[in-house]
């Protein structure tokens, strides 16, 4: 019986072993399936151009091209176009508090006439994808002869109904004896607001704010539709541009504008992973 | 106003009678105005006018817009000339729009199978919560907050047929060089790969948010069982994070609708016209060519489309509202 | 002189029907008035009425002989304490006691000294930093209080505020109340549905039922005199035991369809005991039997309902048949409506 048992155990083990090993070679694959796409963006970006095009491919450069960088910002007016990303992320960041906050204040406090349609209203504008609408859009601020401004890139995205819906739902979780109590403090509606609703809601409104960040200045559809010329466009425009050159695809100074374009958005996630996930698990599971 | 006068005057006389605390001491209370009972009244309405103004102004008027644009031919500087139904006609009778119509249905339709496949895999194999899948959650997700410009840049190098990486590696098991993004055969299947190499991580997480919430005792009681754990994979853990599979797959199905970026960036539509999707055909028309009324009329094509899976969406979320 | 009045209040809610239909009241300058009842019976309402937290539906409410219709909440020159305190969860306990004081514009220097007041006076200067959530129930309660307190209303309004609190720390704050009504001589307006807390902190009762004024009298006078069934079912503990007039023995007026008598005017007959004239006598089987150290309670089965007799000796009785021995001029006589006829009727 026992020499049985140990034999199994025996048995069992190079099983355990191979399973384990098994299990880090996959790790390994996933992990490289997301990172060598990034690598090689990075280290393209350093190559010569006929380091680009050798074969086999290198992994590994031993004189990085750093001049690349400073040629992407011959080409493109990158400078420019970070100022313009930064205008209209915080410029949409600005309006959607203005319209966002006092709709959900509304929407989940007050009872008033015609609410019920007013919201059903807003949660119907969630389904209008930008891609449906800018060609009218577009004809619109053109015939005001507003293309080529920032108000053409802030003012669409100036609301959002799926803000004002998470917002609403947490402003609702709120006790109304809380809001009663202020009122007899003397608190106005504004106070309430600032002084206690939004501190309460401070992780969605930072994850709100968060996730608007992330898709405006990630945004390449609509400044590229909304825009003629370089002067309110915005990087990834800009950096899109390069592909157009008359020279062929230079895949080396591709990647270096790629790597300008990507770094900040990937330092800022390094360091508040945790965060930016949540805030998209988010939007994933009402 | 005369109201407020006897307010005053009335606790005035009170003082003597109370010796402990006199009432004076109270501020008088202030009624409340004409002006301010009117304000109270059309408070809410101001708050939601400023979101509804967007709404309205860039969302509800430019879909009416649209369709009325539908009705006319128009090149945005000559002058419009209505033609009925003219551009509905024309868009039924060519040929390039049923293709197109069936490249974005075959993008969407290829895209959902292979994120909500992959995703169900990836989540079953990160689901337990180690460091090291935490660690593997967060790479798989970084591709989703990254540009879908550099995404496209990425990708688009990688999968050149010369000096592209995907043919280099796949050299080593003796297979020719594919011709990613210029076979047509291959160049819509090549998008799809983007996109699902993007929104993979999302998807997984969002999956294993939902694996984690199903309670704990369900497996408890199937180990008691002895069920194999690919068996209370299948008849525990799918059928309670359904409804979240079904929402990414409706999610996903939007999403897919509205390709763009890669499409501009990596293929422009081509190889003849393989990866020509309905948004990118409403661009060509409406920034290319200058036809804004069948621009229009494409656009409201698009919106049927949209609209139907939306439909769907909604009745799935307002049902899910009333389980939770 | 009323401080507050109530003039034929109607509210309801919606198209149902009114919860407090043409209630009127009067509330004295510097009584501690007890809004008491059953859950349900529209005192929460008439207070949050008061407070302007709710609007009448017909009436009107007046404030030192105003109408405060069209006077916001925060300018009603009163305070509330909520059933949950309603503390604000991000500010600190300096900021909750604060607030209200900076929304009334009054100046740095005057409210720093009346924050250190009012904290030194509930015993919080020491968690003046802290959270809410660090706090203990009894803490918050008086951090509740003190937020009150620190405005220096005219009118104190107090929702059930001691619900959420253990016996101990009830009792114990209920004392502090009265203590700090002593103190303030302000106006005191106090729901709840506990008749203990009436009974011990209240100068003036108003018990209510179904949305209607059932009484409205000194806790003396309430305890005394119950104006009806209702009311004398509901004050003391136990309450006043109400039984049909059989229980009498025919020896009440023809009119008189209930009789009732407290507990603790009752007694249960000793072997060998005489027994007076004036007494009436009812038979019993003891249920239960409660031994209290002062006091022994006991349930006792009569042919017409379960009654309480209540004694204070030492002489503790046996289970068994009984006869318990009232006064006839401490029956209560109720009519037919319920309404209290008088003590010690007696059949012509």
């Amino acid at each position: 019986m026992v020499s049985a048992l140990k034999k199994s155990r025996a048995g069992v083990k190079p099983l355990k072993v191979l399973k384990t090993v098994l299990r880090w070679a996959f790790n390994i694959v996933i992990a490289l399936i997301f990172f060598i796409p990034f690598y090689w963006m990075v280290i393209t970006s350093l190559k010569t151009l006929g380091q680009t095009l050798a074969t086999p491919p290198t992994f590994w450069v031993s004189d990085p091209q750093w001049q690349n960088y400073p040629e992407v910002f011959t080409k493109v007016d990158v400078w420019g176009e970070l100022k313009n990303s930064l205008i209209v992320t915080a410029g949409t960041l600005v309006c959607q508090c203005i319209t966002v906050i006092p709709a959900a204040y509304a929407f989940a406090r007050y009872e008033f006439k015609g609410s019920k349609i007013l919201f059903g209203i807003t949660l119907a504008t969630m389904m209008i994808p930008s891609q449906l609408i800018f060609l009218p859009v577009y004809l619109m601020f053109s015939s005001w002869g507003m293309i080529n401004t920032y108000w053409s890139l802030i003012l669409p995205s100036a609301s959002s109904a799926f803000a004002i819906f998470m917002l609403r739902q947490t402003f609702k979780q709120v006790s109304e004896e809380l809001l009663e109590a202020a009122r007899l403090d003397k608190a106005g509606e504004f106070k309430i607001i600032w002084k206690i609703m939004l501190p309460l809601a401070r992780p969605t409104v930072v994850t709100l704010a968060m996730l608007t960040f992330i898709s405006v200045w990630n945004d390449y559809f609509w400044p590229l539709v909304m825009t003629t010329k370089e002067t309110v466009r915005t990087l990834p425009v800009g950096i899109a541009s390069l592909q157009m050159t008359e020279s062929g695809i230079n895949y080396n100074i591709m990647m270096a504008g790629n790597v300008i374009l990507v770094i900040p958005v990937l330092i800022v996630f390094f360091f508040a992973q945790k965060q930016i996930i949540k805030a998209f698990t988010y939007t994933g599971v009402k | 106003m005369q109201q407020t006068k006897s307010g005053a005057q009335s606790s005035a006389p009170a003082a003597p009678e109370i010796t402990e605390v006199p009432a004076a001491a109270y501020p008088v209370m202030k009624q409340k105005s004409a002006f301010r009972r009117f304000f109270i009244t059309a408070r809410p309405y101001l708050m939601v006018a400023p979101a509804m103004a967007v709404f309205i102004l860039f969302l509800i008027y430019p879909i009416i817009y649209m369709v009325y644009l539908s009705f006319f031919d128009w090149n945005m500087i000559g002058e419009m000339k209505f033609i009925g139904v003219q551009n509905y006609t024309d868009m039924f009778a060519d040929s390039d729009f049923w293709q197109v119509l069936g490249n974005s249905i075959y993008y969407m339709v290829m895209v959902v199978i292979l994120q909500m496949a992959l995703s169900l895999l990836l989540a079953a194999y990160l689901n337990k919560n180690t460091r090291i899948n935490r660690i593997l959650q967060t790479v798989a997700f970084t591709p989703y907050i990254t540009s879908m410009v550099s995404v496209a840049f990425i990708w688009m190098w990688m999968m050149d047929s010369d000096y592209g990486l995907l043919n280099y590696f796949l050299s080593f098991f003796g297979v020719e060089p594919i011709g990613w993004l210029s076979d047509p055969a291959v160049a819509m299947n090549s998008l799809v790969l983007v996109s699902v190499w993007k929104g993979l991580g999302y998807n997984t997480i969002i999956i294993i948010s939902a694996m984690q919430a199903v309670p704990g005792y369900l497996y408890e009681a199937a180990a008691l069982d002895k069920t194999p754990k690919w068996k209370s994979f299948l008849k525990i853990t799918l059928p309670m994070i359904s409804p979240t599979i079904f929402f990414l797959a409706l999610m996903n199905i939007i999403a897919a609708l509205k390709v763009f970026e890669t499409v501009n960036i990596m293929t422009k539509g081509g190889p003849m016209n393989s990866t020509n999707t309905l948004v990118y055909n409403i661009y060509q028309y409406g920034f290319q060519y200058f036809e804004i009324g069948y621009a229009s009329t494409l656009g409201v094509a698009l919106m049927v489309v949209i609209g139907i899976f939306t439909l769907i969406y909604f009745r799935v979320l307002s049902r899910r509202v009333y389980y939770n | 002189m009323e401080k507050i009045t109530l003039k034929s209040i109607t509210k309801a809610y919606g198209k149902n029907p009114p919860v407090i239909e043409d209630l009127n009241l009067g509330i004295e300058e510097g009584s501690f008035t007890v809004l008491l009842g059953p859950s349900g019976c529209g005192k929460s309402t008439v207070l949050r009425m008061i407070a302007g937290l709710e609007k009448t539906t017909a009436g009107d409410v007046l404030i030192d002989g105003v109408s405060v219709r069209d006077v916001e909440p925060g300018d009603r020159n009163i305070a509330m304490v909520f059933q949950n305190y309603a503390l604000y969860p991000t500010m600190s306990v300096r900021d909750n006691i604060e607030f209200g004081l900076k929304n009334m514009k009054v100046g740095k220097d005057e409210r720093n000294a009346r924050i250190n007041e009012v904290a030194e006076m509930v015993g919080l200067t020491e968690y003046l930093s802290r959270k809410p959530a660090n706090l203990s129930g009894g803490q918050r309660q008086r951090v509740a209080l003190a937020r009150a307190i620190v405005k220096k209303p005219a009118v104190f309004l107090m929702d059930e505020p001691l619900s959420n609190l253990d016996a101990k720390l009830r009792t114990q704050i209920r004392t502090d109340l009265i203590e700090l009504h002593q103190r303030l001589r302000t106006t005191f307006v106090y729901v709840t549905h506990d008749q203990v807390e009436a009974m011990s902190m209240g100068t003036d009762i108003v018990l209510m039922d179904q949305g209607k004024i059932q009484q409205h009298d000194s806790p003396a006078e309430i305890y005394a005199h119950p104006a009806n069934v209702f009311t004398a079912r509901f004050i003391g503990s136990p309450p006043m035991n109400v039984v049909p007039a059989e229980a009498a023995h025919g020896q009440t007026p023809d009119f008189v369809s209930k009789v009732g008598f407290r507990p603790e005017r009752s007694h249960i007959v000793r072997p060998g005991e005489k027994v007076g004239e004036d007494t009436v006598l009812i038979d019993g089987n003891m249920l239960a039997r409660e031994m209290l150290g002062d006091q022994t309670q006991y349930k006792m089965e009569t042919e017409n309902g379960t009654v309480f007799v209540k004694e204070f000796n030492d002489d503790l009785l046996d289970y068994g048949d009984h006869q318990i021995a009232v006064k006839l001029s401490d029956i209560a006589c109720f009519d037919m409506q319920g309404k209290l006829v008088g003590f010690g009727l007696k059949k012509e």
